[in-house]
């Protein structure tokens, strides 16, 4: 049967496996997506907006791959803005507020569409494997499919538990199975597992708030897109969102409560929780001092009955969360309709992995998004379509491919994970990235999209508006030096359109933008460059698949068993694992020097 | 007189009489044979065995007598019983490679080896101390705490505030003020490490020669030999307040351009180029001639004590002098010699007492760190002041940080996003 013979199966339907499934598909390798529930494919089961800072940038990097993300986010934006607008082009972000049902349907009809693209109903319970790799999964009711390359995306599912004051479910989100069985299969094959925990906030109905005792945040006037390929018109309705916040009453309902949380006073959580994500308990908790703390009140779509309560994130009982729901100015008489829950599951050490996320352990196997300890939408995707790439490229014997750290936020993202591991949920964040002022929103295009046509990711039509933005963008860049007016725009407060009439074609605003930053940080990005020359020479000294650590006494011993655990592929990479310093890493250059010299005179 | 490697207990059985007594880390009194067995010199021998030494591995160690025969001979029997003569800094360098010391600590040892005056053996112990290491450790903790609000206010920017850009500037330039000070260290720790150079310039008969062994003769205590490197130029080493200050000597070139070779010429001039101080001998009893004169504008520009000697035997040339205010005397006296070591002090290391106690850059690497992170800092200072945007400013921060973490050893991302974590509620 068809089914039983894909050159890539991808287990699970979030962001992490809707890119991986499409693009192993659009790569022409028959693909099977195998998920529990085909019309819950990117539900967006937590916060409704996509991007952000660093996660934007992620967003235009996927995009300009050739992914889905960014137009499934444009099809279904119903509140957009930039972030950090004033801080600079190298940190400002695209965000988007997202209709949720609109979102599910897109992708649906995205993976429908695609040609060599299977969806297939049923939980996998086991991985068939031999000698030689992986050769298919089997599902919880006894049916197999097999393939050389199988993706794991599954998410928070694995062992997934919810948590509701000392309301325990076995749940892989909101009333859905959790994946039992595969979580305990990947254990028999020798991978450790770890308990993470991460948690939503309740939703309220729309229709019982106040919306004039909370401040307006209010969506751009102007369409903003996070891909080329959407339409230049709003999908809808814009939105505005709403902020409130906590105030003594609410955290002392926190403090009188304490002892009904399954994380404080319960101790029911094991899992390690994402600081960027903390509870309301945590907040009140570990901020005692803050008199007050923000709440960001969200539509969750157009139709939809709800509104996100972001910043709210709590695992008390749903008695306690409606009464401090009632103490939040504009809340007061809010009806709750689904109470917030803390979530654990089990994720796989990203250190299992080499750089293109195939496990180390077992050929032809992937693993991308929540499995590898990351949380977000945008990582998930992003490792998603990585993952996606190498595996239909192994299938057809062709070479995987690397996104360097200097080439954007996916490649910090994967050589982060896979060279230091993770200790708690990991989100990207623009202080990760050294190389952020040439990581921007406006130029990612230019950063991937010839990569992702390399792969074949990027059709014609996409390419060729590549090539006239390219064109366009190098003309006027030569035309602004010619006529001298690089000095003139590198001063901060010149924008494009105090020039743009001595521009000869006249530019649109977004090219002309996109020249000014150019202009403004050449001299940084310059600078940057040679920096990257200087790593790529650490980068290119290979560290031995089987070089011994454990012989090198002069490494401090923490160097030691991390390098041993980790095995980074370059001492690049080396010197990047938290308690490598550079003492070690020199250390590691003389062995490695010595090691190589006898190589050659035996 | 140490010895190390696998092979010491081996070289210690011929070496040492009677070799059963060792015990590792017990000083033994013992006799030390040549290759016949014969005795050389009375010693005291301690075995260190691996890993507890300071190599990490097995190390014998010898207190032989001072005499340089004595200690010649000694060596010349432990290489007769299998030893080899260590390279430059290879004791360090084995101790780094097994694990005994940390690379800063390497290259304070590696100064201490260096260290030939009191003055520097003093510095390299204060850093030893990691007097140092904290005071870079607490300037890059305050630029951290500066950038950790710049960038969790780009990661999150609903929930950290905005940083004021004056009072952000503000506290940049208190640490750019002690980052600089923390610089003008690093001259002063070359100084004491690696001492002053002092090339001895000025016509035949001006007295250069004789002022070079009064100088040597007040400091006879002091002086070591040091081979000259060209038969020529005489090399001879004294203190100055503990500083070690090179004499280099070109007596014998004579500076009348017409009748000197051009090699000759050659020389005095490298000399004095490579030479952290001219020093101008003229003979004071005598009006200045036209050689004289350039000599005087050759050395213009740069660090010079000028000495007029002879100046008892009359005043022709010591007036015409006058304006380049000189030390006058007669190498005779012991007042003119004290004028000229503190003519040269000043001149070497402006004549500050030095502070040992306090942190102080000593190696180039720490000088390189501080700087690059100064560099950094005022780049951040520029963008602040044109107006630029903050993710500029952050970038710059992030350099600065990394550049001192050079010298301390750190990674900057996850150190300041823990940061923002401690310090921010942050999460929607």
């Amino acid at each position: 049967m068809k089914e039983d013979d894909a050159g890539v199966i991808v287990v699970g339907g979030g962001h992490a496996g809707i890119e991986a499934a499409h693009a192993a598909a659009r790569l022409g390798v028959e693909t099977l997506l195998v998920t529990g529930d085909p019309e819950k494919i990117c539900t967006l089961p937590c916060n409704p907006s996509i991007g952000g800072s660093a996660k934007g940038q992620i967003v235009r990097e996927i995009d300009a791959l050739g992914g889905a993300m960014g137009m499934l986010a444009d099809a279904c934006s119903l509140h957009a803005r930039f972030l950090n607008e004033s801080k600079g082009p190298a940190v400002r972000a695209l965000r988007a507020q997202m209709d949720k049902p609109s979102y599910n349907r897109a992708a649906i009809a995205l993976l429908r569409g695609q040609p060599g693209l299977t969806i297939v109903q049923g939980m996998v319970e086991e991985l068939i494997v031999d000698a030689s790799g992986v050769r298919g999964v089997r599902r919880a009711d006894g049916r197999c499919h097999r393939a050389g390359r199988v993706v794991l995306a599954t998410g928070t599912f694995l062992g997934g538990k919810t948590f509701r004051g000392d309301v325990i479910a076995a749940e892989g989100r909101f009333g859905e199975a959790p994946a039992i069985g595969l979580s305990a299969a990947l254990r028999a094959l020798g991978f450790p597992t770890r308990r993470l925990k991460t948690g939503t906030p309740p939703r309220i109905a729309r229709d019982s708030v106040d919306r004039s005792a909370m401040r307006t945040q209010l969506p751009s006037a102007k369409r903003l897109r996070f891909s080329y390929r959407s339409s230049l018109d709003f999908p809808g309705e814009q939105l505005p969102c709403y902020v409130t916040e906590t105030n003594e009453r609410t955290h002392r309902l926190v403090r009188e409560n304490l002892h009904r949380s399954p994380l404080y006073g319960l101790d029911l959580i094991r899992g390690i929780g994402p600081r960027y994500c903390p509870s309301i308990e945590d907040k009140v908790i570990k901020f005692a001092h803050n008199p007050s703390h923000q709440i960001f009140i969200e539509p969750e779509g157009w139709e939809e009955p709800t509104l996100y309560v972001g910043g709210f994130s709590t695992s008390l009982p749903s008695d306690v969360q409606l009464e401090m729901l009632h103490t939040l100015p504009g809340l007061e008489l809010c009806s709750m309709l689904r109470a917030g829950y803390a979530v654990e599951y089990d994720m796989v050490p990203p250190t299992e992995l080499d750089e293109t996320l195939q496990t180390r352990r077992i050929a032809g196997l992937y693993h991308c998004g929540q499995l590898n300890g990351t949380s977000g939408y945008e990582e998930a995707a992003a490792q998603g379509i990585v993952a996606g790439i190498n595996a239909a490229r192994a299938a057809q014997g062709k070479s995987a491919i690397r996104i360097a750290r200097s080439e954007g936020y996916i490649g910090v993202m994967i050589d982060d994970l896979v060279g230091k591991g993770v200790d708690e949920p990991y989100r990207m964040l623009s202080s990760r990235a050294e190389h952020r002022l040439l990581l921007r929103h406006d130029n990612a295009d230019l950063r991937l999209t010839p990569l992702g046509r390399q792969m074949g990711l990027v059709d014609d039509a996409m390419w060729d508006g590549f090539e006239r933005r390219r064109t366009a963008l190098s003309q006027a860049l030569s035309f602004a030096h010619k006529e001298r007016m690089t000095k003139q725009l590198r001063r901060p407060e010149i924008v494009f359109a105090d020039v743009a009439s001595r521009f000869e074609p006249q530019l649109d605003d977004e090219t002309g933008e996109r020249v000014a930053i150019e202009v403004k940080l050449s001299g940084y990005a310059e600078r940057e460059r040679e920096t990257i020359e200087r790593a790529r020479r650490l980068e290119s000294v290979e560290i031995p698949e089987a070089f011994d650590y454990a012989g090198i006494a002069a490494l401090s011993r923490e160097a030691r068993e991390k390098l041993s655990a980790q095995r980074p592929r370059t001492l690049g990479s080396a010197g990047r694992i938290p308690g490598v310093t550079p003492s070690d890493v020199a250390i590691l250059s003389v062995w490695l020097h010595r090691a190589a010299r006898e190589h050659e005179m035996p | 007189m140490r010895l190390s490697g696998p092979g010491v207990l081996a070289i210690a059985e011929r070496l040492v009489q009677p070799s059963r007594s060792l015990r590792p880390g017990r000083a033994r009194l013992v006799s030390i044979a040549d290759r016949k067995g014969a005795a050389i010199d009375r010693a005291i021998a301690i075995l260190w065995c691996a890993p507890h030494s300071y190599t990490g591995e097995d190390v014998l160690e010898l207190q032989v007598h001072g005499s340089p025969v004595i200690v010649r001979e000694v060596l010349e029997a432990s290489f007769a019983a299998g030893a080899r003569p260590a390279k430059p800094g290879e004791f360090t360098h084995r101790a780094f490679l097994n694990g005994k010391i940390e690379l800063s600590a390497a290259q304070a040892v590696g100064d201490l080896i260096a260290a030939e005056s009191r003055a520097s053996a003093r510095a390299a112990l204060a850093n030893l101390g990691g007097a140092l290491a904290r005071e870079v450790q607490r300037l890059r903790a305050a630029l951290r705490g500066l950038l950790e609000e710049l960038a969790g206010a780009i990661d999150f920017p609903d929930e950290v505030p905005d940083v004021d850009p004056q009072r952000f500037d503000a506290a940049l330039a208190q640490i750019e003020a002690q980052l600089g000070r923390l610089r003008a260290t690093g001259e002063l720790g070359r100084v004491m490490r690696e001492g002053v150079s002092v090339a001895i310039v000025g016509p035949p008969n001006a007295g250069k020669s004789s002022l070079l062994n009064a100088l040597l003769g007040e400091e006879r205590a002091l002086v070591s030999e040091v081979a000259g490197t060209t038969r020529d130029t005489i090399e001879e080493s004294i203190a100055i307040d503990g500083v070690i200050v090179r004499l280099i000597d070109t007596a014998g070139i004579r500076m009348h351009a017409d009748r000197l070779e051009a090699a000759g010429i050659a020389r005095t001039l490298r000399a004095l180029d490579e030479a952290h101080i001219a020093l101008v001998v003229l003979d004071g009893s005598l009006a200045l001639d036209e050689p004289e004169r350039e000599v005087l504008a050759q050395t213009s520009e740069r660090e010079r004590v000028l000495f007029c000697n002879k100046a008892d035997l009359g005043d022709t040339g010591a007036r015409e002098l006058a304006a380049y205010a000189p030390v006058v005397g007669s190498v005779f006296a012991h007042e003119t010699l004290a004028a000229i070591r503190t003519a040269i002090a000043d001149a070497g290391w402006h004549g500050e007492s030095i502070d040992l106690s306090r942190p102080h850059l000593a190696t180039a690497a720490e000088i390189a760190a501080v700087e690059a992170a100064l560099e950094a800092l005022g780049l951040a200072r520029a963008t602040l002041a044109a107006g630029d945007p903050v993710d500029l400013c952050a970038g710059e921060l992030q350099r600065a940080i990394a550049a001192l973490g050079r010298v301390s050893g750190e990674q900057v991302a996850e150190e300041i996003i823990d940061g923002i974590f401690a310090r921010f509620c942050i999460g929607k």
